[in-house]
């Protein structure tokens, strides 16, 4: 237990004993405090502490062991006054006492609200609200500035300048397609200028509007193929959303085949009829390029899908395409909002092209684009018959709700989705 | 204090009815004007947040930018059912941390860091708030002045420290919230907020003692 210094006479003490007197000392002299390990060598070192400070003069006699007791007096003299001459040395962390870390874990159980903290803990809880308010509260210089809030939003548009210019020069985010494409697409657009006019307006969407439109041509070529492999039909994969007595939670369930419209459009993917590079608007940030596993049968999410599919009657049923059709739309906005829970505009555009109007793929593979939600004839691509009916009814469109379990009313009925 | 939850609406910044799930929502489906209302919601605390977190008003913008900037990138990878207002607070502060880094004011810190002084050169003094003399939040007092001080005693914790006292506050996130956050076990957001709270309990009670001491001395000065 005693060491002798090599170059001192001072007594030492032994390590494992020096290392419980540091507990000890850290724990503010008390034993129970000091870790489990050191506790008994700590006790015993506490009990000559005492004695040192009880009887200091007697303390050789008193304890029967003048070496231990004169070691730990110098150990905790040394400590002392290391602690004295080298504060800066020394990292004193502070702790809460165990009444106020009590009370700040019941005010964060309470939600921050003192007034909710148990009343044994409330003053404390009340200090901890006082700290947080010290902190949060407080005015920082200049506080308001509607500068700020220009320069940021200024920032934002620089990268969308940014990023637009990035899609039109290198093409990175269109994925599948090559320049070649592009170039043929925009010579198009150029000639059909009667239809392609309102989309061009904004320059900078040129490449991602004519890569969409390209990956929809590719898909018409598809569904053309498939209807002609399978007596004129839409491709269907699954067998039904459900009966009125027993319906499916949501055809936007995307990721679960069985209950997902998407998986109904995917299913040319598989099939082989066309490449989910096709079914991808670069547009959509999350469009899904490659398949999550080799016998996927849908989208990974909803997010994911690009373009949203006719839904079929609930007998699962479409009418025939015709021309006049609509089969296939940039993704519809209404049922991303349905499906988050929001209220939902029936007159919104896509958000696929930044709201400004959607591509459709007709019922005889052509491309067009749309500035409005609503056909010719005042059919909604986004909603049934009957909703239609609702939303014309109430002055306040914004009103209407989706739960994913409605279907096309009548075979001819254009709704789309998701 | 912030609003308890963005469930509702702000009553403070703008009038829009919108939550702010909604007007992310809205943002990108097309609708631009909703990030102005969403920035000028929350300026106010985020840049007090940032101020604090770095300690300059100048980099609290920079970050400030950074910060909206990210929430542009990532709008598509938001999930609206989720509140919005601690994703943007986590991203601030992941923003902070990188301007720390930038400015090399500071060495780089990671969240798994150990909080306090290494080994055997760590020794605890314990702190209980209700010797400390923390100003009530409706106490008369110079606000300049108490928010300079308020600052000179969070620039003294650790930047770990700092954004978890920051973030817990601002925030007001339960303990398995702030841990599914930060990506940190729930036993270390506890003890790192406990660590943050008497620490910087510890350097109010220094900055307010160091402050009476100068006015004693400035008045001895007077009348001598």
């Amino acid at each position: 237990m005693i060491e002798h210094d090599a170059h001192s006479h001072d007594p030492v003490l032994s390590a494992r004993d020096a290392e419980a007197l540091e507990a000890l000392v850290d724990a503010s002299y008390d034993v129970d405090a000091v870790p489990s390990e050191l506790r008994d060598r700590a006790r015993r070192v506490g009990e000559l502490l005492h004695l040192v400070g009880t009887a200091h003069h007697d303390v050789g006699e008193a304890a029967g062991d003048d070496a231990l007791v004169a070691a730990t007096v110098l150990a905790v003299d040394r400590h002392a006054s290391a602690q004295a001459n080298s504060v800066q040395a020394k990292q004193v962390e502070p702790a809460l006492s165990s009444f106020d870390a009590d009370a700040l874990d019941a005010f964060a159980f309470a939600g921050f609200d003192a007034s909710r903290v148990p009343g044994a803990l409330r003053e404390r809880a009340g200090r901890h609200a006082d700290v947080a308010a010290l902190l949060t509260a407080t005015a920082v210089a200049q506080e308001s500035s509607s500068a700020l809030v220009d320069r940021t939003l200024a920032t934002v548009q620089a990268e969308i300048d940014r990023s637009d210019s990035a899609m039109q020069f290198d093409g990175r985010r269109g994925p599948g397609f090559a320049w070649r494409e592009i170039v043929s697409v925009a010579a198009m657009l150029l000639i059909a200028v009667s239809v392609v006019l309102p989309i061009t307006s904004q320059a900078r969407h040129m490449g991602q509007v004519a890569a969409c439109s390209s990956n929809l041509a590719s898909a018409a070529a598809g569904f053309g193929q498939y209807m002609n492999d399978f007596s004129n039909r839409l491709p269907v994969a699954t067998a039904g959303f459900g009966s009125r007595s027993a319906p499916i939670s949501s055809w936007w369930n995307v990721g679960k085949p069985a209950e997902s419209n998407a998986a109904n459009l995917y299913h040319l993917v598989p099939t082989g009829y066309a490449s989910l590079e096709s079914l991808a608007c670069p547009g959509n940030a999350d469009a899904q390029t490659v398949p999550i596993s080799p016998d996927a049968r849908d989208f990974a999410s909803l997010r994911a899908v690009s373009f949203s599919y006719r839904l079929p009657t609930r007998s699962m049923r479409f009418a025939a395409p015709e021309g006049s059709d609509v089969l296939l739309a940039d993704r519809s906005p209404v049922i991303l909002a349905a499906a988050t829970g929001q209220p939902v505009d029936p007159f919104a555009d896509s958000p696929n092209h930044g709201a400004r109007g959607q591509h459709v793929l007709m019922g005889d593979g052509s491309v067009d684009w749309i500035r409005r939600a609503t056909l010719e004839n005042g059919d909604n691509i986004w909603l049934p018959r009957t909703i239609e009916i609702q939303v014309r009814r109430v002055a306040a469109a914004r009103g209407i709700t989706l739960e994913g379990r409605e279907l096309a009313d009548e075979e001819d009925d254009v709704f789309l989705g998701p | 204090m912030p609003s308890e939850s963005s469930d509702l609406p702000a009553a403070n910044g703008s009038a829009d009815p919108r939550t702010d799930e909604q007007l992310l929502g809205d943002y990108r489906t097309g609708d631009s004007p909703a990030l102005r209302v969403l920035i000028e919601r929350h300026q106010a605390d985020l840049l007090r947040f940032l101020t604090r977190l770095l300690g300059s008003r100048a980099a609290a913008e920079d970050a400030f930018q950074d910060t909206f900037l990210q929430i542009h990138i990532s709008a598509d990878t938001f999930d609206t059912s989720r509140r919005f207002r601690p994703w943007l607070f986590t991203i601030a502060a992941n923003k902070a941390r990188d301007q720390l880094r930038k400015n090399s004011r500071q060495r780089a810190v990671t969240l798994s860091a150990p909080v306090g002084a290494a080994g055997s050169d760590r020794t605890q003094s314990f702190v209980d708030l209700l010797e400390i003399d923390v100003p009530s939040p409706d106490a008369a007092l110079d606000q300049e002045e108490l928010s300079r001080q308020v600052q000179a005693a969070i620039d003294k914790l650790s930047p770990t420290l700092r954004e978890i006292l920051l973030l817990a506050y601002f925030q007001k996130l339960s303990y398995a919230q702030i841990a599914d956050d930060l990506d940190i076990p729930l036993g270390t957001v506890k003890s790192r907020l406990h660590a943050a709270v008497a620490s910087f309990a510890r350097n109010w009670d220094i900055v307010q003692r160091a402050e009476k001491t100068g006015l004693n001395e400035d008045r001895a000065g007077d009348s001598a």
